[in-house]
């Protein structure tokens, strides 16, 4: 067999190990698993969200909601929040089925930042496409002639 | 991450300069993978997580240095082996790029996992929140078009005196 397959093949592995690695054993907590087990996770610090966002406002909080994901009560300084807005947050879970933030940060042009993103990505696609080609017969690139 | 227009626009002012007395088209190419290496660890991870983001840690592992090595040496697998080489070095360096940039801004939980899968520790500098570094675009694209009126300028000024001298 090719070398070069071979060498493929290990990388790959690797990479998809890497990736079962971090399934398995990453060390933080989402919303959902506390939510299925309030009591083992009661007091501990809550980081991993599937896109959250600001859901209906209270006077002492507000409603978390994730794109994927059940959404649940947040108890936090509401001072500049609007519901819709995407925001980062760090809290603590409490066996209630409520967080209280301990840090909050709106990401106010996420949405700007992940279209003006779009531009190099398709440029760079662009470029690449000019200056390299696909070799068909060894399934290789190589650079264009005139690059 | 600062959005990716800061990343490629930092990165060719970070390597534009070291192109400035080579005129060889032949490192174009080369400067693109470094651009694409600055862009790689966001377009394998984010675009995935925000569509589905069931998918956010099957795919973390490519937005860490370890995970970006590994990737790589994959994409330069791809190339000849007479350009393979090069293509390995761009991409990391342009990673690496990525990373440092990353570790400059603010965090609300986690910055970069330099040393994953070894450590889930993470290291930043916290200097910059992503909106404001996001201000800055107009500056980077200043800059850009400033560095190259001056290459242009100085290998003007290079060729005139080398046909005087001739």
């Amino acid at each position: 067999m090719n070398k070069r397959l071979i060498w493929i093949a290990l990388v790959s592995i690797l990479l998809i190990l890497l990736s079962l690695h971090s399934v398995y054993f990453h060390p933080w907590i989402g919303v959902a698993e506390c939510l299925q087990n309030p009591d083992k996770y009661d007091g501990q610090l809550v980081t991993h969200y599937k896109e959250p966002i600001v859901g209906e406002l209270y006077a002492d909080g507000f409603q978390l909601l994730q794109r994927h994901g059940p959404s649940i009560r947040v108890y936090a300084d509401t001072a500049g929040l609007t519901t819709g807005e995407y925001i980062g947050i760090a809290a603590v879970f409490q066996k209630e089925g409520d967080l209280k933030a301990v840090t909050l940060h709106v990401a106010k042009k996420r949405r700007q930042k992940i279209w003006v993103s779009v531009i190099p990505v398709l440029l760079i696609g662009f470029l690449l496409t000019r200056y390299f080609r696909l070799n068909r017969r060894n399934l290789q690139i190589e650079l264009r002639k005139h690059a | 991450m600062p959005d990716l227009i800061t990343h490629v626009a930092l990165s060719h002012l970070i390597k534009r300069p070291f192109e400035l007395r080579d005129r060889a088209r032949s490192k174009v190419p080369f400067r693109i993978l470094f651009y694409l290496g600055t862009i790689l660890p966001d377009i394998l991870t984010r675009p995935w997580y925000i569509l589905f983001p069931v998918t956010k840690n099957w795919t973390f592992p490519f937005h860490t240095p370890f995970g970006m090595i590994l990737t790589s040496g994959l994409i330069a697998l791809l190339f000849e082996p007479s350009i393979r080489k090069k293509a390995f070095t761009n991409l990391v360096a342009g990673a690496g790029l990525h990373f440092l940039l990353d570790a400059l801004q603010t965090y609300t939980t986690y910055s970069v996992f330099w040393l994953y899968p070894f450590s889930w520790k993470t290291y930043g500098y916290e200097v910059a929140s992503p909106d404001t570094i996001m201000n800055f675009i107009p500056l980077w694209i200043g800059l850009i078009v400033l560095l190259e009126l001056g290459i242009t300028l100085y290998r003007k000024k290079a060729s005139t005196k080398n046909s005087n001298s001739l």
